[in-house]
């Protein structure tokens, strides 16, 4: 069979429905059903992407994705990422440009909670761009802070992008993979806190007042219920008490409780969180569904095996053909969103890594760092589209100022993927790899 | 491109492509036994027939590519036998406890003609069966509790294949059928979402030995795997060509039954040495068989079909 | 003729918005369930599992044709914005029209197939037929259709249906 006419059509009709605008899941579809044609008659074709798309998403373990989801709408709308953020500012509220660094130490509280960058973006951005904008902060500054520091919340567990990888890449133990998150995130946003440091000294911006005993005492237990959900939660899942789908579900009914407690959650609002997260769960579940009917074109038509051969050809040194993939994967992350990007590529790449000798967990690990950075970039980021919308700044206005920090976060890639310990010291260190 | 749709038509520059799917890495002995099926053939063929082999479980589970079988998807695949109950009942047969006594009987039994007759007498539901690989006696294994009697399984949380004879079965014994993929089962065992499963040996060097501390070898059920092809495709094959897979899936199942041995006394070796796991040996067997008798009857008596298997099995001991 | 679509679509939308959001809080009652009967009644919920994995394909579809009804799918729109009207019109309908395709072949069509090829098979603990879980592919996808015509008729006309 003519591995290269598959490739050609699969990818070529995708890209093209791609850049048409045609819905994502449907242009995974459409191109898919033309290559399988090549190769099948038509009911056949039809009958084996309906079934890949229906077993897609028939995993326990995806439902996860949808818990967390809606876990994180409801600490949006809870009053959960207030307190955080009054958290975040009392410990680096010292600092020079200090709701700057509240910013990017409330993403990563708020990322430790929820597995969505775009959530901790709009929750903990929303508030505190305004704030300092007040103060006479750049709001391009502040933009580009909250951009590069939002997506730690994909790499700090739980995240859903874990979640999506282990099940493409044959259990990978998550339990593994949430540890090996937390070093890279927390690099991550130390990163971003360093540059928005060197600004925010070279233009005199302001630390926040001095908190008195009393107060501080007080901001802390008020935030000490949301942070125990991180203990309970990650706590659960690796200590082996449930599993991370179970931890998403004990994650919803902590977070309920906790909105009912502080009374932020009326009945209307419930609804409207219900069916926001119902109707989120439903696009990205789709888009599995979609995309594991082209792994199934992939696996038939040999393309993955061909595509990591290829690969291998141009060069047998382990690190240019880890510096290739990360090419690759920051290339497409600039246009494909986490869970198309992670569907597609994981088959394609996982026969290269397992040849490399490199530790699947690892690899989890640079694959999500890579689709974080995507999150930031034009022409398809969503968390850059989302901040940019909060601050009402055109994206041409912010890019400058991000170009710092995402330059210094690939650095940052380079190093998690040729320093294994970065992401796998943890996990090691608890018996988990 | 998948060659021509009729053997007749075949030649060695344009052959026949026949697709099998399974879910076994290539490297696993039953997943070797396939590749050296797919070898004979081509040998036997002269090249005209070339077998694709898709390992792994890239094209889906078991029931998937049964499915895509049944549409003409793929031609052929490797399933455990009970798997094929949905579509000819008398397969229930093989998810059914205690129908051996030892292995010989099971060997001689499978090899018999009679069965090789059963094997190749459901076209009309859409599949033949070419062979049979065994995949040994299964038993219970647990994390921290020797089982001697089916007292010995109450309250535990177990493990089963996805089949309705196995549910049925732990049911029976007195335990709780936990139906579950097998790539979760060690994570399950290690957080105590259940507390054992069942399975040949092998499953202790395949990670759950690590955790199941104890192989009670109760020998409950000796579960075959089945090759099948489906009858489009089959049909398709001239009748010198059928006999060509025949040929070269029965010397595949006879090599196979050496390098399983090996296998399985090298997996026992591994356990008890590398991984610490105690085999009990001195289960009672009778009282499993007792407690679960009932089980061949209730079956015969709602499938027709099972009491024909049985009847071959009971003729050919 | 405007009005009735409104009509349509705002039904659709309320119908499958409210499936959607009762099986998102089912799915989440049933996991929070299986760890309390495993913890606290030390007496596993056995169904749980079963359940929720269709429930995830049952969630997916509906959301899905909730998405078509309120163009919320993900896709990439940056081509299309930099065109002129007319060329950007021409592309919305073309997506229109595929996803209209997608949904009369794919998910009616291939998901009838599916779903009577399956009609065999039963699950192994509860018995739910398996034609009744992959049923729910080809009903979103007649939900589907009818959005897509009226996104059709939106295109054409250029009055918005909301
Ligand atoms: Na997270
Ligand atoms: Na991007």
């Amino acid at each position: 069979m003519n591995i290269l006419l598959s490739v050609i059509v699969l990818f070529g009709i995708f890209f093209v429905l791609l850049f048409l605008g045609v819905p994502i899941s449907v242009g995974i579809v459409i191109s898919s059903l033309a290559t399988t044609l090549m190769n099948l008659p038509w009911d056949q074709v039809i009958f084996i992407i309906m079934q890949k798309m229906n077993s897609g998403v028939e995993s326990f373990s995806l439902l996860a994705i949808p818990l967390f989801i809606l876990a994180g709408n409801i600490m949006n709308n809870g009053g959960i990422a207030r307190r955080l953020i009054n958290f975040a500012k009392l410990i680096v509220g010292r600092i020079p440009g200090a709701l700057a660094h509240t910013n990017v130490l409330g993403n990563m509280l708020f990322g430790a909670l929820s597995g969505s960058a775009v959530a901790a973006a709009a929750a903990i951005g929303g508030t505190l761009n305004p704030m300092e904008e007040e103060e006479g902060y750049d709001p391009a500054f502040s933009t580009a802070v909250n951009i590069a520091s939002a997506p730690t919340g994909l790499l700090i567990p739980p995240t859903s992008a874990f979640i999506v990888y282990s099940s493409i890449a044959g259990g990978v133990s998550i339990s593994a993979l949430f540890m090996a998150g937390y070093v890279p995130g927390i690099l991550m946003g130390l990163v971003a806190m360093v540059i928005a440091f060197f600004y925010a000294k070279k233009h005199n911006y302001s630390v926040t007042e001095k908190v008195p005993m009393k107060d501080a005492i007080r901001i802390t237990l008020d935030a000490l219920p949301s942070l125990l959900l991180i203990v309970i939660v990650i706590g659960g899942i690796v200590g082996g008490i449930f599993t991370a789908t179970e931890g998403a579900g004990i994650a919803v009914l902590y977070c309920a409780i906790l909105s009912l407690i502080y009374r932020s959650v009326d009945f209307k609002t419930l609804m409207k969180i219900l069916l926001d997260s119902a109707n989120t769960s439903g696009i990205i579940l789709f888009l599995i569904a979609a995309s594991s009917a082209m792994s199934w074109v992939m696996a038939y038509t040999g393309i993955p095996n061909a595509i990591s051969n290829a690969i291998m050809s141009v060069s047998d040194n382990k690190y240019v053909i880890l510096l290739l993939m990360n090419v690759v994967l920051l290339i497409v992350g600039t246009f494909l969103d986490i869970t198309p990007a992670c569907l597609i590529f994981t088959p394609i790449f996982l026969p290269i890594v397992t040849s490399l000798g490199m530790n699947l967990v690892q690899f989890g690990v640079v694959l999500t760092f890579n689709m974080c950075l995507g999150t930031m970039t034009p022409p398809v980021g969503s968390v850059l589209f989302v901040s940019c919308g909060i601050s009402k700044l055109p994206i041409e206005k912010v890019i400058r100022t991000l170009i710092p920090y995402v330059v210094a976060e690939i650095i940052l890639l380079l190093l998690v993927t040729y320093i294994p310990a970065i992401s796998l010291a943890l996990p090691t260190a608890m018996g988990l790899v | 491109d998948y060659g021509v749709t009729n053997s007749a038509d075949a030649t060695a520059e344009n052959p026949m492509v026949i697709t099998l799917a399974h879910n076994l890495s290539d490297t696993h002995v039953t997943g070797i036994a396939i590749q050296e099926f797919a070898d004979k053939v081509k040998e036997l063929s002269d090249g005209r027939i070339e077998i694709r082999i898709f390992p792994n479980g890239t094209l889906g589970s078991e029931t998937e590519v049964m499915e895509q079988l049944m549409a003409g998807v793929v031609d052929m695949t490797k399933v455990s036998a009970p798997g094929m109950a949905t579509y000819n009942a008398g397969y229930h047969t093989f998810g059914l406890p205690y129908l051996f006594e030892n292995e010989e009987q099971f060997y001689k039994v499978m090899d018999s003609q009679d069965m090789q007759d059963f094997f190749l007498s459901s076209e009309d539901d859409g599949f033949v069966t070419l062979t049979y690989y065994t995949s040994g006696a299964r038993s219970f294994y647990t994390v921290d509790k020797p089982i001697r009697t089916p007292e010995d399984l109450k309250g535990l949380k177990l493990r089963v294949q996805d089949m309705k004879s196995q549910t049925d079965m732990v049911k029976m014994l007195g335990g709780t059928p936990v139906a579950m993929a097998l790539g979760d089962v060690y994570t399950a065992l290690e957080t105590g979402i259940i507390d054992g499963s069942e399975n040949n040996e092998t499953a202790m060097v395949l990670g759950h030995g690590e955790v199941c501390k104890y192989y009670s070898v109760d020998q409950h059920s000796m579960i075959p795997d089945v090759m099948v092809i489906s009858t489009s495709t089959w049909n398709s094959l001239t009748p010198e060509d059928q006999q060509i897979l025949l040929q070269a899936a029965k010397e595949s199942t006879a090599d196979h039954i050496v390098a399983w041995d090996k296998e399985i006394d090298e997996a026992i070796e591994t356990a008890k040495n590398e991984l610490g796991v105690t085999f009990i040996e001195d289960v009672d067997k009778e009282a499993f068989q007792e407690a679960t008798a009932s089980m061949v009857d209730d079956y015969c008596a709602q499938y027709p079909e099972v009491q024909e298997v049985v009847d071959i099995i009971e003729a050919n001991k | 003729m405007i009005e009735l679509m409104t009509k349509i679509r705002r039904g659709i939308n309320a119908l499958l918005s409210t499936i959607a959001a009762i099986i998102l809080i089912t799915m989440s009652v049933l996991v929070i369930y299986q760890v309390f009967t495993r913890y606290v009644l030390n007496n596993p919920a056995d169904f749980t599992e079963e359940i929720i994995r269709y429930l995830l394909i049952w969630i997916c579809f509906i959301g899905a044709a909730y998405a078509f009804n309120s163009r919320q799918h993900m896709a990439l729109l940056f081509v299309q914005a930099k065109m002129k009207p007319a060329a950007r019109r021409a592309l919305v309908i073309f997506s229109d029209v595929l996803v209209l395709l997608f949904a009369i072949f794919v998910m009616v069509m291939g998901g009838i197939n599916l779903a009577v090829s399956a009609r065999q098979e039963f699950s192994s603990l509860l018995g739910i037929p398996r034609s009744l879980v992959y049923a729910m592919a080809p009903i979103a996808g007649v939900f589907t259709i009818v959005a897509q015509i009226i996104n059709l008729v939106e295109d054409f006309t250029g009055i918005e249906i909301k």
